[in-house]
């Protein structure tokens, strides 16, 4: 039964995966894989000679990060719950809707949308302006970079989010509900008792999968606003193998770069695990 | 429950449909309020992007940009898009590929995600492993073009939808939705001699609907947006799916290459950038609220009381 | 391989005076023997205007394109439809909407039927471009045709996949190619690799000049005469009465013009035969510091950094912003983007000198690229050559009026004898002319004041010029780190003008640029440079 998937698997990952071998070799695409030298590992320089500039990205990512699972994670969650809370079926389904709008819009349109209401030169600050008041600086001050990428991301993807929350409580049953009503438990506390528990495995299996994602955050949007602010406060590991690698087409520093991150992901998934097995929790998967 | 006390039937009568109690009233108009601003945040530039794709270009270029209400309509950006039929054709294209690979996507992941949930099964940890580790290692782009090359699939739709088909994350989500389903229930029908196939059919998948609504939204929402692997794949336009073709239409991309090609090229006016994005959300915007019944609908409920 | 004896001389060819490369020779390590035998052979293809019009404001070399104010009476170009009844498939980037697929397209099934051969043409978006290439030549499944893409080692990859086009448009050889033949000499330097011309130009020649486009209407109605712009302090007077309410004077900030007007253009210089970069010149500081003037002064729109040229643009059209940095060819298509703005009037800015008198325009790269053919298509190469120079016939033919503007009466309507463009027009993007086009002249179909003013300023910034000395010179690090090397070095630019860091940061950044191959890249050059000289 599994076959199909493992064969997809194998053909278009691991098959593929292979390729990165270019990794420890000066590829040239008209020269081939097989035909370009070996390197050994001057391809990893890139991030293994301490360059202050792969520091900063490395620290950028890594707060970056941060401030996505503390602040963004769980705002879905609460929405979800929220939403799930609504009495009228009618007006939870149009609220959703309406909140995972934004979710199909590509970076570039975003990016574009939020200079226009909140850019020096945008709608906000032209009215304050046209009536005499202060203009204030979001876009393009360096201190606000982080704030506003945030804001950014939750705008996009807060509403579609809510999605997989919403599909696993429509599986709770109405009897647990009815069943703690009848204890006495009220909003609070069937919320408490009831919905989060239930929400629990996949809240685990979301923050270990997004920890494996700690060394990636938004490529795009951030590349499409680093002109704006700066290196400094918007450099991030990806950008910085693109500024400094790929705009050149150096595909085996870039093969490099994506093997280290694999690893590290591998390493931070499965301490992840670990500890979510102390607590109790399946987690990703339990042997 | 023959030993309900008065004050618990009137909070059993006073539960909803769902079981859970009443929210009180401040809750409810600070739940309110919270989720008018929340909407207004969004659909406020969702007007301007619908405004802005029918108002006449004199009103764009003295706004600089976005115009929330037009001074008359103007549908001159619809015009220049879809004539030529073009548009028309690539929304063909689309539309298959979104509903054939949705399709494959579901059924090769159900299948794996389902096997992944046997305890019984061999190779399980090594199978889950091989799912997981996808996860965290991109293959990237040229070896990726060489593997599909290499398969023949080069110039054909299959290639907008195999090499992405499986999504780890997905299976993985999936997985942990069918894991959680009761155990005894597949027990019970073990122990009738069912076999795996049926176990899915006939028990898994009727129980995991809202689960499957999802990750098949996933999938779709993925085949509809993917250009790139169009892009790189497909050397006839004629077979470019809609995100592709609209693409050519924004021409701002040459800063990141540099070419200067595009410097005697007229820039693509606002109300056209704005029309394309109508067009392109327009028709997820419609499957989307008959997706929606299948989230909702507590399938285990009845299941259990059964 | 052949040896030319006869050589086209440049010296002189274009107006600094820079001597020019006539061939490159690879410093990367090159012992191929191909490379060593033929090292330095080729002669450029001899230039042969075309005289069937005259112009009405002549080209000359470093200085003006060719104008036109009206299409002439068009001549007929070709004897024979070029092809060889085979299609011919070639692969190029596109800045247009898509066109109507051959089905669906009279224009795309007309010029198969002139060329005699099927155009089998697969366009990608122009952003993406490189990706397209670089996937196609990595599963070495390059079409007939293809337009080339950036690639590392790019001088090794043409020797090795790109047709060598020598023998046939080396020297006097290009006259059975009459429109290749009239594309200018430089254009031709781009296209030798290891002493072989492997590609054929896609010429722009001097409308690429990089300019400050202006709303000269919007100048004039605040009192504001261009000609006033005599020096920084003039400039940056008008940008501040420019500037008020929801409208800036500047749409971009202008460390290019401030930099032409310091007089250090481009970061490469030449001077006695001897290749530098001017990155720790003081002037340097001279136009960061006047650029980070005029965005300190409010004189510059505060969304300026990072915005996609097409804002830019709309910014320009609807007044918010009165100058943006272009190319020059820009001039016209602002006029057709913006026909409903009244009263419009664009200028180009001139290029005074900091403190007054002259600065210095940099002259552009000739070409928007080059395109070449695959080194496997044999003896169809002569075939593809024709087909090249029949989609390059020069402004004036019949042939040159139906590759740019269509079917008249159908793409184009005939205005007096102007080829105006109908809502049809776009079946005319196909993307031919990426694989293949004439040289550039200034025309405006119905703008014969834009051509004279256009055609003007080119004369008076050409005055006092430089080219870009590296120009056809070939640098194996250039080729692996300069893309990263610039930007890193641009991001210092920016922080440096938006205030986020000192100007005299500067010289670090400078430095760490040369110490990160900056220094070798020089001496790559100089070596490449050294060779052409040893030759000529």
């Amino acid at each position: 039964m599994a076959l199909p998937g493992v064969v997809l698997l194998l053909a278009f990952q691991y098959v593929p995966l292979l390729g990165n071998v270019i990794a420890f070799k000066d590829y040239l695409p008209f020269v081939g894989i097989g035909d370009s030298p070996w390197v050994g590992f001057d391809n990893f320089r890139i991030i293994l000679d301490g360059d202050p500039r792969f520091l900063n990205a490395l620290t950028n990512t890594l707060l970056i990060t941060l401030v996505q699972v503390v602040l963004v994670f769980p705002i879905p969650i609460a929405l979800a719950l929220a939403l799930n809370s609504f009495v009228s079926e009618r007006i939870k389904r149009l609220v959703q809707s309406v909140l995972y709008l934004p979710h199909f819009l590509s970076w570039v349109i975003v990016v574009a949308v939020f200079q226009q209401f909140l850019g020096g030169a945008g709608m906000i600050n032209n009215f304050l302006r046209s009536q005499g008041g202060d203009t204030f600086s979001i876009i393009g001050n360096p201190d606000a970079f982080i704030p506003l990428i945030t804001a950014q991301v939750v705008w996009k993807d807060s509403g579609w989010a809510t999605i997989l929350f919403l599909a696993v409580l429509s599986r709770v049953s109405t009897e647990l509900y009815e069943a703690s009503s009848v204890d006495g438990a009220g909003r609070w506390r069937q919320m408490w008792h009831v919905t989060l528990p239930a929400l629990r495995p996949i809240i685990v299996l979301l923050l270990i999968l997004k920890l494996g994602d700690a060394l990636s955050v938004g490529f795009e949007q951030i590349i499409l606003q680093q002109p704006a602010v700066g290196l400094q406060a918007s450099e991030v590991l990806d950008t910085y193998v693109y500024n400094n690698g790929i705009v050149d087409q150096n595909w085996s520093q870039a093969a490099a770069v994506g093997l280290v991150k694999g690893l590290v992901a591998v390493v931070l998934v499965w301490g992840a695990n670990k500890v979510a097995h102390l607590f109790g929790e399946d987690g990703l998967y339990r042997s | 429950m023959t030993t309900m006390t008065s004050e618990s039937r009137t909070r059993a009568r006073r539960t909803m449909s769902g079981g859970q109690a009443r929210p009180s009233v401040p809750a409810t108009i600070a739940k309110g309020t919270v989720f008018s601003i929340a909407c207004a945040l969004v659909i406020l530039p969702f007007i301007g992007i619908v405004a802005t794709s029918m108002a006449p270009a004199e009103q764009i270029s003295a706004a600089g940009g976005l115009v929330l209400f037009p001074e008359r309509l103007d549908f001159s950006a619809y015009d220049a898009i879809l004539s030529g039929g073009i548009v028309t054709r690539a929304l063909g294209v689309s539309v298959l590929v979104t509903v054939g690979g949705t399709a494959v996507s579901l059924t090769v992941s159900s299948l794996l995600a389902y096997t992944l949930t046997r305890r019984a099964l061999p190779f399980r940890r090594g199978l889950t492993l091989l799912v997981v580790v996808s996860l965290f290692f991109s293959p990237g782009l040229l070896p990726t073009y060489l593997a599909v090359q290499s398969y023949g699939l080069l110039n054909s739709l299959a290639a907008l939808i195999l090499p992405t088909a499986l999504s780890a994350f997905n299976v993985i989500v999936l997985r942990a939705f069918f894991g959680g389903l009761p155990p005894d229930i597949l027990d019970a029908a073990e122990i009738d001699g069912a076999s795996e196939m049926r176990l899915l059919t006939s028990i898994v998948i009727p129980l995991s609907k809202a689960a499957l609504a999802v990750i098949g939204l996933f999938y779709a929402v993925g085949y509809w947006n993917a250009f790139f692997s169009a892009l790189i794949y497909l050397n006839d336009s004629a077979m470019w799916p809609l995100q592709l073709v609209l693409r050519t239409y924004v021409v701002d991309d040459n800063t990141i290459t540099g070419y200067d090609l595009a410097s005697d090229v007229i820039p693509a006016q606002p109300a056209l950038q704005m029309a394309i994005l109508v067009i392109s959300v327009l028709p997820i915007l419609l499957v989307y609220p008959w997706l929606q019944k299948h989230f909702a609908k507590g399938a285990l409920t009845g299941a259990i009381k059964g | 391989m052949i040896t030319m004896s006869r050589r086209t001389l440049l010296t002189g060819a274009l107006g600094a005076g820079a001597a020019m490369a006539l061939a490159s020779c690879d410093s990367g390590g090159g012992t191929d023997p191909v490379a060593e035998q033929s090292a330095n052979t080729a002669a450029l293809p001899t230039y042969v205007p075309y005289a069937g019009v005259e112009p009405d404001l002549p080209a000359e070399l470093g200085r003006t394109s060719a104008a036109f104010f009206a299409y002439p009476d068009p001549a007929t170009f070709s004897t024979e439809a070029p092809g060889d009844g085979q299609p011919v498939r070639f692969m190029g980037p596109t800045s247009f909407g898509l066109p109507p697929a051959l089905p669906d397209n009279p224009f795309w099934q007309e010029m198969n039927k002139r060329i005699g051969s099927d155009l089998d043409i697969s366009l990608t978006p122009a952003g993406e471009y490189d990706a397209k290439f670089s996937t196609t030549v990595a599963g070495n499944s390059l079409p007939d045709a293809f337009y080339v893409g950036s690639m590392p080692a790019r001088a090794k990859f043409m020797v090795a996949k790109a047709a060598d086009l020598t023998e046939y448009l080396s020297g006097d050889a290009v006259q059975d190619y009459p429109g290749l033949a009239s594309i200018p000499t430089d254009s031709w330097q781009e296209c030798i690799f290891e002493g072989s011309i492997r590609a054929i130009p896609l010429n722009r020649g001097l409308v690429s000049l990089p300019s400050v486009l202006m709303r000269n209407d919007l100048l004039t109605s605040a009192g504001i005469d261009r000609a006033d712009i005599t020096s920084f302090e003039a400039l940056r007077e008008i940008s501040s009465e420019m500037t008020g309410g929801n409208r800036w004077a500047w749409g971009d900030a202008p460390l290019g013009h401030l930099r032409r007007m310091a007089d250090i253009p481009i970061r490469w210089t030449i001077e006695d035969g001897v290749l530098d970069t001017n990155l720790l010149d003081e002037r340097q500081h001279e136009a960061l510091e006047a650029t980070r003037a005029l965005v300190a002064d409010g004189s510059v729109n505060p969304d300026a950094a990072g915005i996609p040229a097409s804002t830019k643009k709309q910014w320009f059209g609807g007044g918010q912003a009165a100058f943006i940095s272009d190319s020059f060819i820009a001039w016209f298509s602002l006029y057709v983007a913006n026909e409903a703005v009244e009263g419009l009037e664009i200028q180009a800015m001139g290029i005074p000198g900091m403190t007054g008198g002259t600065g210095t325009q940099n002259l552009p790269r000739p070409n928007a690229g080059f395109t070449a053919f695959s080194a496997e298509v044999g003896d169809r190469l002569p075939t593809l050559l024709r087909i090249a120079d029949w989609l390059a016939a020069p402004f004036g033919t019949e042939e040159y009026l139906f590759n740019k503007y269509g079917i008249a009466g159908r793409n184009y309507d005939v205005v007096g004898s102007d080829p105006v463009p109908s809502a049809l027009a776009t079946e005319v993007n196909i993307g031919s002319l990426y694989m293949s086009d004439a040289a550039r002249v200034i025309y405006s179909p119905g703008r014969p004041e834009a051509v004279q003013s256009a055609w003007d300023h080119q004369s008076a910034v050409t005055a006092k010029t430089v080219p870009d000395p590296t120009y056809g010179l070939e640098s194996a690090t250039a080729s692996r780190v300069l893309n990263s090397l610039t930007g890193e070095l641009s991001s210092v630019e920016q922080d440096i003008i938006y205030g986020r860091r000192p100007v005299s940061d500067w010289d670090a950044a400078a430095q760490a640029f040369l110490d990160g191959g900056g220094t070798t890249i020089v001496e790559e050059y100089q070596a490449s440079y050294d060779a052409i000289q040893a030759m000529q």
